[in-house]
């Protein structure tokens, strides 16, 4: 079954577009969906003399800005410029550095560890972050 | 009438030809599944956010004194404006999501190996585009939660020594958040990366299609 699958040659369009036309179709609607359910509203106009306002970022840079919060001051470099410039120089330099020609999960045990053990901390920092 | 137009340009231009040779008729792998959608839905949500994004260009207008004043206009007075910020608000949130997950299933599948290691690379540059869009974003409005959240963000370059000041300078357009970084922040938002976003994309694209997708497991 998988060999004559092979050998159908398989074109972008009407084979993968359909599916790609699906997944756009239910992203649309979820976005309008969300959009309609939850209008936006404003908060107050930015007054740079009250310092006193707890700031908060978007869920998405939960993660560093909790590690901001617990690194003593001393240390600040830490979460401000060293982690977030090495997740970015790893990322970059990554499929130079894994020469293993593989591409199964189950026969790259390192890759598979190393993206684990970044997707869990950064989830478990920015869950951290939002619920503190 | 519309067939007649572009019949017009088809025969001076081939458009039709080159787009059916080039991107409809291109193989791709069999037994491709729904993960390898997550691309094609952060395109999808980058145009949404574009369409939005021009949409309340008219209207808002990024000073101090006119930020916050336009954009309670959008979302309470301007007929559709509700909607419109709202659909660009979570296109947003959505998109950091698909990006995510885009990374994740190439990771997974290999994908980033030779020879497609530059279209891995590409991606992470954009990745980096659309967290830059999230923090220019943010202040935009003009609010507390935008204002507070921002200094945060561009005081964190400072730790760093010798350059770390001058970065967040950079970043400040003068020593303190205030009009300078507003005007500085909606010109990268809606200039420079859009303009950054188009370049790494068409290197993203073009790669896909000279190397083609590569193989499911």
């Amino acid at each position: 079954m998988a060999e004559k699958n092979d050998k159908k040659q398989v074109l972008f369009y009407p084979d993968f577009l359909f599916k790609e036309a699906i997944a756009a179709l239910i992203v649309v609607i979820a976005v309008v969906a969300l959009a309609l359910a939850l209008p936006m509203k404003v908060g107050d106009p930015a007054d740079p003399s009250d310092s006193s306002f707890k700031p908060r970022p978007e869920w998405y840079f939960m993660a560093p800005f909790y590690l901001l919060k617990i690194f003593p001051s001393s240390l600040e470099i830490v979460p401000t410029v060293v982690l977030p410039g090495l997740v970015f120089i790893a990322l970059m330099v990554f499929p130079f550095l894994d020469r293993n020609p593989e591409t199964s999960p189950r026969k790259r045990p390192v890759a598979m560890a190393l993206m684990g053990g970044g997707v869990v901390l950064t989830i478990l920092f920015t869950v951290l972050g939002i619920s503190a | 009438m519309f067939g007649r137009l572009i019949e017009v340009f088809d025969r001076r231009l081939g458009f039709r030809e080159e787009f059916k040779r080039n991107v409809l008729d291109h193989p791709v792998p069999p037994r491709i599944n729904l993960t390898y959608c997550f691309g094609g839905i952060t395109f999808l949500l980058y145009l949404l956010l574009a369409v939005t994004g021009v949409a309340m260009l008219f209207f808002y207008v990024p000073s101090i004194d006119h930020a916050f004043v336009t954009v309670e206009y959008i979302t309470f007075d301007l007929p559709l404006g509700n909607p419109i910020r709202a659909i660009h608000h979570w296109s947003a949130n959505i998109m950091i999501t698909a990006v995510f997950l885009h990374m994740l299933r190439v990771y997974v599948y290999g994908a980033y190996k030779n020879p497609r290691e530059f279209n891995w690379v590409t991606g992470v540059f954009l990745f980096g585009i659309t967290l830059a869009f999230g923090f220019t974003g943010y202040l935009l409005p003009w609010d507390q939660k935008a204002y507070w959240a921002t200094k945060v963000g561009v005081l964190m370059p400072k730790s760093l020594p010798v350059a770390g000041p001058f970065l967040s300078q950079l970043l400040m357009g003068g020593d303190d958040l205030g009009a300078l970084t507003l005007s500085r922040f909606f010109a990268i938002h809606v200039a420079v990366l859009p303009i950054l976003t188009v370049i790494f994309l068409a290197g993203h694209f073009w790669m896909i299609r000279r190397l083609g997708i590569s193989k499911p497991l």
